[in-house]
Formats: structure tokens, sequence, C-alpha cells
């Protein structure tokens, strides 16, 4: 390097290039010597032009286009057919800029005239993208099932079609020393609090990192607590759940190459909402949300309160279920915690054994491991079948909540709850409870309190999240995002009162 | 900061388990005897029952020593696992406990805090011991059959339900005696039978029990009766077969109401039954001027039945109704707690009874 | 939202947080030791008392305008006579501390956690109530406010008692006396300490001080109606001899109680009750905090928060025999007496006096 160092001097830009050698050893140098970088220099008469690009990044149907017409008709006019996207940039465009271009994708087309470089960049990105389909991890029975992909640009009109308002504003970032990902802020600016798109904005420009791989990995750069076990953006891989949580003054993020979109400010209860919920009967959509809110306290205290229970208080258990239970747990001959903990982490693995594995493998480990161990280690008499029903009603309870990120929350929580409820009971377990509600009470997802509508408390919030009230009764949008417009819609069903 | 929480951690999960209790590791006692043995010392029967599904064989240990709590840590010495008080459903006096001062006995489990409150107190004419070593032909273990009897008794309403936390609220109150239901073994049966209730003055038996009918009664007055009251009379003498000399009358709704009355100092009992009847082969009875004379045939004969109750109250001093208790909140003046079971035993009572008979039951 | 605010509802469920504690479950037998079955006219006196003190708090508290309470006391006294009434309020509020947190741990070892020593419980205690006592008072009065929502229901497990309630055991009503009923407004006036909290809660409220205040009365009349209505549960199922002897009448009421579903009650009632208590210990940790930090002239609360909690716990572990807790409780309503009621009262008299202050 220093050789080559010496045998020139590096130059900023382009206009300070005397000839076109130079010009090509000086975009050589700056691209490192890559060898996908493709020169191509073109000698006709006084008009001498060289084509730049990245052979692997550009489309070679489009590129073959260009060539034969470049070949044909470049010398004969300026015009360039319409079918061509091209964008004529300045004389001074820097080598660092010039670089930019062609690592997205453009081909540079760089001609001489008479001293002054021209210099036209042409739209030449081969972009692979996988088909919308619906997203594995988010099925829903009823409503929309069109999912993101990989491409920013499709995600941006997938949400843009479903929000066709000139509100809906989109910014871009890009995010990453080495990999520049394209990233996109947006948000409806007659909703979303600008306090809060400022916060955002200035978080995602303090985000330094070489290479942002995906939205999950620059979550952790931007969110407000690293050490909390609960997610504090809201990932989604479906459009209309995006809309919808547009529409309540919320700020999303996309990233190229990602399917996932991050939304927030959430609060705690947004994880347990499934766009199933708005599809249904507004009763059936209120059991389910109570039904899952259950099931978020059966998964992380249920292990616990047994524990507790065997061990310390089996007074607690009711006089007919007494004898039933010392006779389940009579011969077993580790402590509870143990048991629980040997039958956790075996559910555990059976699930990250199965996850990887190619469908039908993993469907006969989950198989194997359901029935086979379980019925197995109950007749061995390691564990009681107590605890056999305890932790499968746990695991299917955590398996219940609508989102990933918040089940991984509560099967992580719940194993301090089994130690602090073997070691003290339901002290513990209340001094844990404790610990959790204060922990809540204190997480705040892009500044807004996490547990919004109980701590602070809002009537209005109530309706749609323990309960969900019939579509035209929710006519505000939830308080913890600040919207700028409280009110989401006028009076509904005024012909129901009309037509007395 | 950060050393800080680790330690705490470290401390967590390096300190034992104090307050373990863990179920395999105790003995449930479900039902317990107490007797006082002549020397004045404390004997305790312990039933627990059996663990082994397939098992009838329940374990009945009795111990004698100076005071209850010593008597139970000599049962621990003599069970493999740890005995634990804490689902007792059922505690039997012994006749000769009962006839002493009670309350010191039940103290005891009143004040652990892992004692059941709700484990119902009954007695019996022998000894406790005695009682729960027979041989009982039943389904259900030794250990739950006494609990399982005397629920289903209460139901039928011919005893009174009687938890250790209501003995232990009476014997605080000089307004109200105590009382319990009687168990007593039949041979023939090879099982137990409560018989009735048994009457305390102040905290001592009186050697009295009522029958199961008295104590049908004594649960209308308390108001305290379960589904429906269930009475059977002789109504006529020259019926045949001798059954259809019987009637039976069921009462869905029966309201008593005691009144005390000053000048003279007395106690107006009101007693209003609503029902039908049940059972009673003869005749048709509907839309009769029979069923008149039945209700007054019935008002007469539960009038007699209720003031020979009050006498048999009142010669045993025994004031189970909570008159005491009526006087001290609604007539202080007239309450003294020292001379009240003299009083009580000596209070006018006016018995009216109003039975209303409005249907005959499913068939005419 | 803004940070270290409270609004009116807030400060109401504060207060009735502080107030709300572990007194609750024992306050029956303290009060009809004194006032035998007419304990429960010696409470609705003492809610009453309690809400006249309260009355004067507003009083004093719209003369401090911005400034909170322990500044007053320096504008008010001057600096050095000021200091030493902060001083001594500070003392008064770790005694309270104390107090709370010894009778806590003592019903936990007395109740489910016997063998457990004392130290243990007391770190179970003191480290949630000190994770939260070092924040800002906006997160501490969501917090009073988020478990205020398990009273309703553990008031209606209470219900049960009105299955077969002997509500003969009321009257007659007065026949102790008029002496034993105002000598049992003593212990009730005690149990619902945590009153004196609006005092040093109130100059969190930024906007409509005089309307917002008086959502602290509110906060303390619930607190009354529900020790009346505890009290009154207790003393149709107790006779008024057992609820003498009795320690924790109303977890002996849900001892009693066998559910279908779940016996023993009590125990789960405790745990619900732990956690509604912890209130009690983060909020007069927080306050003591605020009451150093303007002593001392601190930036935050938080160091003297953990100073707080770890002089508490050091000097609770010597508090072992329930003799030495009952001392304590004993001193309660003289200090409470001096620092809730006189100092205050004096307070605002020489603010008068002193016109300048407050006026300006």
């Amino acid at each position: 390097m220093k050789k080559d160092q010496k045998r020139f001097k590096k130059l900023q830009n382009i206009n300070q290039c005397k000839s076109f050698n130079e010009l090509i050893e000086q975009i050589d140098f700056s691209s490192g010597n890559s060898d996908d970088l493709t020169t191509i220099v073109l000698d006709y008469l006084d008009k001498q032009t060289v084509l730049l690009y990245y052979e692997s990044l550009v489309d070679t149907n489009k590129q073959s286009n260009l060539l034969e017409w470049i070949s044909e008709m470049f010398w004969k006019t300026d015009e360039f057919p319409d079918t061509i996207d091209v964008k004529i940039q300045p004389s001074d465009l820097s080598f660092t800029e010039a670089i930019e271009f062609l690592l997205d994708g453009e081909t540079l087309l760089i001609s001489d005239d008479s001293g002054i470089w021209n210099i036209t960049s042409i739209k030449s990105l081969k972009v692979f993208q996988r088909s919308i389909q619906e997203p594995k991890n988010e099925q829903i029975v009823r409503g929309s099932h069109t999912g993101f992909n990989e491409n920013l640009i499709v995600n941006l009109n997938l949400v843009r079609s479903r929000l066709k308002s000139p509100h809906l504003i989109i910014k871009y970032f890009s995010i990453g020393s080495h990999s520049h990902r394209k990233t996109a802020l947006i948000y409806l600016n007659d909703l979303a609090d600008p306090m809060l798109v400022e916060e955002f904005t200035m978080r995602l420009n303090a985000v330094d990192v070489d290479l942002a791989f995906s939205v999950g990995y620059i979550e952790e750069f931007i969110e407000d607590s690293n050490y909390s076990p609960f997610p504090q953006f809201l990932n989604t891989e479906k459009p209309e759940r995006t809309a919808a949580n547009l529409m309540e003054g919320r700020i999303a993020f996309m990233m190229d190459g990602s399917p996932t979109c991050l939304i927030a400010p959430v609060n705690f209860f947004t994880f347990y909402q499934s766009p199933d919920d708005y599809n249904g009967r507004f009763l059936v959509g209120t059991f389910y949300r109570l039904l899952r809110i259950a099931s978020f306290l059966i998964a992380l205290l249920l292990p616990a309160i047994y524990i507790a229970t065997i061990s310390f208080h089996f007074e607690i258990i009711p006089e007919d279920l007494t004898l039933p239970a010392k006779r389940a747990v009579q011969d077993i001959p580790y402590p509870p915690l143990f048991e629980a903990l040997i039958l956790e982490l075996t559910i555990e693995l059976i699930r990250e054994a199965g996850i990887r594995l190619p469908n039908p493998i993993g469907q006969t480990i989950g198989i194997v491991g359901g029935l086979v161990i379980g019925d197995a280690v109950v007749n061995a008499g390691f564990i009681s079948n107590l605890m056999v029903i305890v932790v499968a009603l746990t695991a299917i309870s955590s398996f219940v909540v609508p989102s990933v990120e918040m089940n991984t929350a509560v099967r992580i929580l719940r194993f301090p709850f089994m130690i602090l409820a073997s070691l003290f009971g339901f002290t513990g377990v209340a001094a844990g409870i404790i610990i959790l509600i204060v922990h809540l009470i204190k997480l705040e997802s892009l500044t807004t309190p996490y547990l919004s509508p109980i701590a602070p408390f809002h009537v209005s919030g109530i309706k749609d999240t323990f309960i969900r009230l019939p579509g035209s009764k929710l006519d505000t949008r939830s308080a913890d995002a600040h919207p700028l417009n409280r009110k989401r819609f006028g009076r509904n069903r005024w012909w129901k009162h009309a037509k007395k | 900061m950060k050393r800080c929480v680790f330690l705490l951690g470290c401390i967590f999960l390096l300190t034992g388990c104090w307050d373990q209790n863990l179920l395999k590791d105790v003995q449930l006692i479900y039902t317990v005897g107490y007797d006082v043995l002549e020397d004045g010392s404390e004997q305790t029967t312990t039933v627990a029952p059996p663990v082994d599904e397939t098992s009838e064989e329940v374990n009945i240990i009795t111990t004698n020593n100076h005071t209850v709590r010593d008597s139970r840590y000599h049962v621990d010495t003599v069970v493999a696992e740890h005995v634990d008080f804490s689902k007792l459903q059922v505690v039997i006096l012994g006749k000769d406990l009962a006839a002493d001062d009670i309350y010191p006995y039940i103290d005891v489990i009143f004040r652990d805090p892992k004692h059941h409150l709700n484990a119902r107190v009954a007695m019996t004419d022998t000894s406790a011991k005695e009682l729960l070593n027979y041989p009982v032909e039943s389904q259900k273990n030794k250990s739950e059959y006494y609990a399982g009897l005397l629920v289903s008794s209460e139901i039928i309403d011919v005893i009174p339900k009687m938890t250790l936390q209501n003995a232990c609220t009476i014997l605080f109150d000089p307004g109200i005696d105590l009382f319990m239901p009687m168990l007593i073994y039949r041979e023939e049966l090879k099982r137990v039978e409560a018989v009735g209730t048994s009457l305390f003055s102040k905290d001592k038996y009186t050697g009295v029990y009522m029958d199961q009918e008295q104590t049908t009664l004594f649960n209308v007055l308390r108001n305290k009766t379960d589904r429906i009251v269930r009475l059977t009379k002789r109504y006529t003498d020259d019926q045949k077969p001798e059954v259809s000399n019987w009637m039976t009358l069921e009462f869905k709704n029966t309201k008593s109401n005691l009144k005390l009355k000053q000048n003279p100092f007395s106690l107006s009992v009101e007693i209003k039954m609503n029902g039908a009847v049940a059972e009673y082969g003869p005749d048709h009875l509907v839309g009769t001027k029979k069923l008149e004379s039945i209700e007054a045939w019935w008002e007469k004969t539960i009038k007699e039945d209720t003031e020979a109750l009050f006498v048999l109250l009142q010669e045993n001093k025994s004031d189970v109704l909570g008159l005491g208790r009526m006087t001290a909140a609604l007539m202080p003046e007239e309450w003294e707690e020292k001379e009240w079971h003299q009083k009580f035993s000596e209070l006018p009572v006016q018995v009216e009874v109003d039975v209303s008979l409005s249907s005959t039951g499913i068939i005419d | 939202m803004q940070k270290n605010k409270i609004t009116g509802w807030q400060l109401c469920f504060l207060t009735l947080q502080t107030q709300l504690g572990i007194s609750a479950l024992s306050m029956p037998t303290d009060i009809a030791a004194e006032a035998g079955q007419d304990a429960w006219i010696s409470m609705i006196l003492g809610g009453l008392t309690v809400q006249g003190i309260i009355i004067i708090y507003i009083w004093l508290i719209m003369r401090c305008k911005t400034v909170s309470y322990f500044d007053f006391l320096s504008m008010v006294y001057g600096k050095f006579l000021g200091k030493m009434l902060l001083l001594f309020t500070i003392l008064y509020l770790i005694f309270m501390l104390l107090m709370v947190i010894s009778s806590f741990q003592q019903l936990i070892t007395d109740w489910i956690n016997i063998f457990t020593p004392t130290w243990m419980i007391l770190l179970l205690l003191l480290i949630p109530s000190l994770y939260l006592a070092i924040d800002n008072i906006t997160l501490i009065a969501r917090f009073s406010m988020l478990i205020s929502f398990f009273i309703p229901v553990l008031l209606i497990v209470i219900l049960f008692v009105y299955a077969a309630p002997q509500f003969l055991y009321l009257l007659p009503v007065g026949s102790e006396g008029y002496k034993a009923i105002i000598k049992g407004v003593v212990p009730a006036v005690a149990a619902l300490s945590g009153f004196e909290m609006i005092l040093f809660f109130s100059h969190y409220i930024k906007e409509n001080k005089r309307s917002e205040l008086k959502k602290g009365l509110i906060g303390s009349g619930i607190v009354t109606f529900i020790y009346i209505y505890l009290i009154i549960s207790v003393q149709v199922f107790f006779y008024i001899d057992e609820l003498k002897i009795v320690p924790y009448p109303v977890l002996y009421i849900m001892k009693a109680l066998s559910l279908m579903i779940i016996d023993r009650v009590d125990i789960l009632f405790l745990t619900f009750w732990i956690i509604i208590s912890t209130a009690v210990c983060i909020n007069y940790l927080f306050v003591t905090g605020t009451g150093v930090q303007s002593l001392l002239n601190l930036k935050t609360h938080k160091y003297a928060v953990v100073a707080i909690t770890f002089i508490v716990f050091v000097i609770s572990i010597f508090i072992e025999s329930k003799v030495e807790i009952n001392m304590i409780q004993n001193q309660l309503f003289s200090m409470l007496l001096v620092f809730a009621v006189l100092i205050p009262t004096l307070t605002l008299m020489v603010s008068f006096l002193r016109k300048k202050v407050g006026d300006s």
C-alpha cells in the first residue's frame, strides 16, 4: 500500500483527475481493487467514456441492454431512452460518493467532455426478493395474511398502500459504518408526538455499528433499558398491524434486509393484543384478551405457586385434594424445585431442538420429548405427575402470548420466581411480584411508561387492553403514545337511534 | 452496584430453606381424639389416612402425656414422618374430657398458626380412644369416615354444625353455652351414629344430649337449617298397616323468632314453618278440610316438643340458644354474667307455632 | 409527562397506601383492648380526628407554596432551629420505618415463615422497597395506585364473614362508656398513622393545589372506611374477649374460611397484603430520603435512601422480641402527636406571626 501511495497522490474529487487512466486508477484504489468492480472503457472518436459498476450488484439483463444501447446509440445522441433511469451528477463528485453510488448498485457513466467530467448514474441494481408470504411467527385466522419481506421499498409500499395519507411521513436513515443499511422511520405527522419522533431520530442517529444485520440487533442500541427481560419495541411482520399502530400515533422503524418492523412506544398490553381480536365478535375478543392476561400470570407464577404450596404451605390445598396430592409426591426423591427445573429445562431443550430442525424431524422430537420422556419420567418416579401437569400447563400458557419476544421474557422470568418460592414460600413469591411490578413501573418504551393504561391509570385505556369493546366504542386512541389527536372518529351507528 | 447484586444473589442461593415443610414428609392427621385419664394426664389418639391408594389401613396412634402439646410431640417420635394437623377434619372429645374444662385443650389448637380452624368438633359417650379404635365397616377409610358422617348428618339437620372456630367463640362468650354433635358406636351396625347434640353448661358437659328430633327443632330455633327440615310423627293409632299411622312433613322454609320481653322478663318464641306432607299413606289430602286439621295437630305437637326442649335446656342450665347473648345486647339491664344460668333456668317461655302446608308433595 | 410531579389522585393513593399497612390486620385487637365492643366507634372518631388534622395540613401547605415542608421549616424558624427540627423529623420518620418494618417482619415470622431468620425476611422486604424508593415520586405514586387495585379483591374475601354474622356482638352501642371510647381513639389514630405523608408529598403537586389537596382527604377517608369495615367484620365474628387475645384477627377470620378451590385463604391473603404493605416502606423510605437530601443539601435522594435502608436494616436485626416491638408501638402515638400534630400546627401559627414567610 505504501508503495501505491508513493506512486500517486490520493485525490478527493473526480474533477481533480487529469486523465482517464488516473481516474480509473483512483476509483480502483478507492474500492480496494475489488475484482468485481468492472471497468469498461469505450473509445470512440474524441468521446472517451468509462462505464463503472459492480458486476455482483447489477442486473445483468438491464446491463446488457444498456451496453447494447450505448454501443449503438450513445454516440449519436445525448438523450437517454425512457426505459433507463438516469441521473446527472455534478462533476465535482467525490470518490467516496462515487463508491457509494456504485455500492448502491448504480452504474456510473463518466465521459470526458473537453476537460470536464460528465458523470451520469444509471440505476441498475438487481434485487433478489422473497415473494410476499404470511409471516410464520404471526399467523392469524382471519384478516390480511400479507407479510413484509426483506425489501424495504416493497415493505414501504405495503404500508403506504394501506395508509394513503399525505400525513404518512417516511424518513430514511443509513445505519452501519460498513453495511450502510437503508432504514426508514415511518409515522403520521398529524398524530405522532413530535417529541417522540425527535427522540427516535436522535437515538437512530446515535447508533454507531459496523454491520446492521437485522432490526432485532439495532433494537438493542435504541431501546430504553438493555437489562430488562421485557421487550420495549413491538416486532411485527404484518403491514396491517403496522398501519393500525401508526394510527395510534406510534412510530414504526424498518430496515432494508429485515422483514421485521419495530414499533414504539408500546406498552405491556400491546404484546397481548392480536389482530385477530378485532376480526371476531367483541365478546370473543374480550374473552381471549382476558385469557392471554391469565396466561401471562399462569406462565409466570404457576410453577412458583406449586412449589411454594407443595414445599411450604400445603395447608391451602383443599381437603379432598390433599391426599391425592400427597400420594403423587410421596416417593419423589428430589425437592420440588429440582423436579420443576428438570422438567422445565427438558421442555426448553425440546423447544430449542425442534425449532431449527426441518419440520418432520422437529415434530418427531416434540412427540418423543413430550410423550415418551414425560411418561417415562413419571413412571420412573423422578418427577410427580402433578409436576408434569403444572409444567405442561405453564409451557402451553407461555406460548399463548401473540408475541415471540414477550413469550421468551415470560419463560425466562419464571425461573427466579421458582427459586424464590423454593426458598421462602409465598413470602418469596410476594417479594418477586413486588420487584416485577416495580420493574415494570420503572420501565419505559421510548420514554413513555410501559404499564401505561394501568400505571399511570387511564380509564379510557382499559377499553382496549384487558377487554375489547366493539369497534364503534373505541373512539379514542390510547394515551400512552401521546397522539396529537386523541379522537379516533366521530359518532358511529347513529342510525341505530335515528330510526326510532 | 453489580458486585452488590451478585453478592446478594449468592446469599439468597446459599441460604437454606428454613421453613420448608414438604408435603411428602408429613403424616397428615385427619381425625384426632382427646381424652383425659384418671391421673389427669392427656391422651391423644390420631388417625392418619392410608398413603397407599390400594390399602385401607389407617394409622391409629395413641399416646398419653401431660398436656396436649406433649402428647403431640410424643406422636412425632413414633411415626416415620412429621405429624401435621393442618388438614385436620374432626376433633373428637372423650366424655371425661368434655365433663372437664375443655378450653385448655382447644386453646392449643386455636393458637397454632398451622392449624385448621374449620375442623369439626364432636364428642362421644365413651373415651375418644375407644371410639376411634372400634372397627368401622365403611367404604371410606376410618380417617375420613367421621368427617363424612358429620357432614351428611348436618345436611338433614339432625346435628348442628360445630367447628373449632365456632366452639372457641362460644367458649369465650358467657352468653351462650357450648353444644356439639354426639357420636355413639352402634355395635350391631359396626358403625358410628350421630345421635344428637350434647349439651354443655358453661364449658362442662351436662351428661345430657338432645336426640335427633330435638336437634332438628333446635336448628329450627337457631334459624340454622340446611336444605329441608323433615319431621315424622305418629299421627293416628288405628290404621293398618302400622306404617300408615306415621306422617312425614318436609319443610322448605322455617323461620323462628326469639323475642325477649320485659316485665316480667320472659321469652316468646314464634316458629313459622312452610312445607308439604311428604308421606302419609291413607288419604288424599288435596282440597279437603283435613289439611287444616293436620296443620292444627302439627302446630300443637311442635309446640309441645318445643316446650319440652326448653324444659330440658333449663333443667340442665344449658343456654345453647344464646339467650344470654341476646339479653346482654338488647336488655343489658337484665344481664348479669354470674347469675345468668340461674336466671335462664327460671325464664318463662311462651311458644307459638304456625304450620302451613301448601302442597302435598309430588303425588296427591 | 413531567417527572417529579403528581396529581391529586396520586396523592390520594399515596396517602391511602401509606396508611393502609400491616396495622390493618392487627388494629382491631389494639383498639378492642381499650374500647371493647365499641371499638368501631373509636375508629370513626379516630378517622374524623385525622380528617381534622389533614385540614390543618392543607392550610399549612397552602402557605408553603412551592417549597417542601422540610425547607419550609427552616424558612419559618430560621436556619439553625429549622435544621434541628428537620433532623428530629427525620429521626421520627426513621422511627416510623423501624416500626413498620419490624411489625411487618414479626407478622411474617408469626404467620408463615416461622424459622426463617429475621435478617432474611428484612432483606426480602427492604430490597424491593429500596429498588423503587431510589426513583422519583411519579413512579412511587404509580406504584401506590397500581397496587390499590388489589384492595377491593381483599375486601370482598372478607365478605364471607357475613355468611353468619353475630350483629348482637355490637350491641348495646356505647356500653363501654365514653371514657373507653375516647381511650380507643388513641390506638385508632395510631393505626391510621401515615396521614402525615400529605405534608411531605403535597409539594409535588404543581397545579390547582387547593382543589387537588382535597383528594388527600378522600384517601384518608377511604382508609377510615376500610378500617371501620374490617373492625365491624371482626367484631361480628369474634366475641370481644376472644378478639382481645387474637393477635391478627383479620387473618384469623380467613383462617377459618374454607372455599371449594382453596383452603386457608389467609395465606394467600397475606401474600397479597405483603405486596400492599410494601408501599408503606417505599413511601417512608422515599420521604426520609428526601428529608436527608434537604438536610444535607444533596443533589439526589438516592444515596440517602440507600444509607437509611442500611441503618434500618441493621437496627431492626436487633429488634427481635415481640416485647420490644410492642414497646416501640406504644411510643407511636406520642411520637405521632409531636411530629404529625404539634409541630405542623406550631409551624402554621409561627408562619402567621412572621407574616412575611409564606405571604411573599
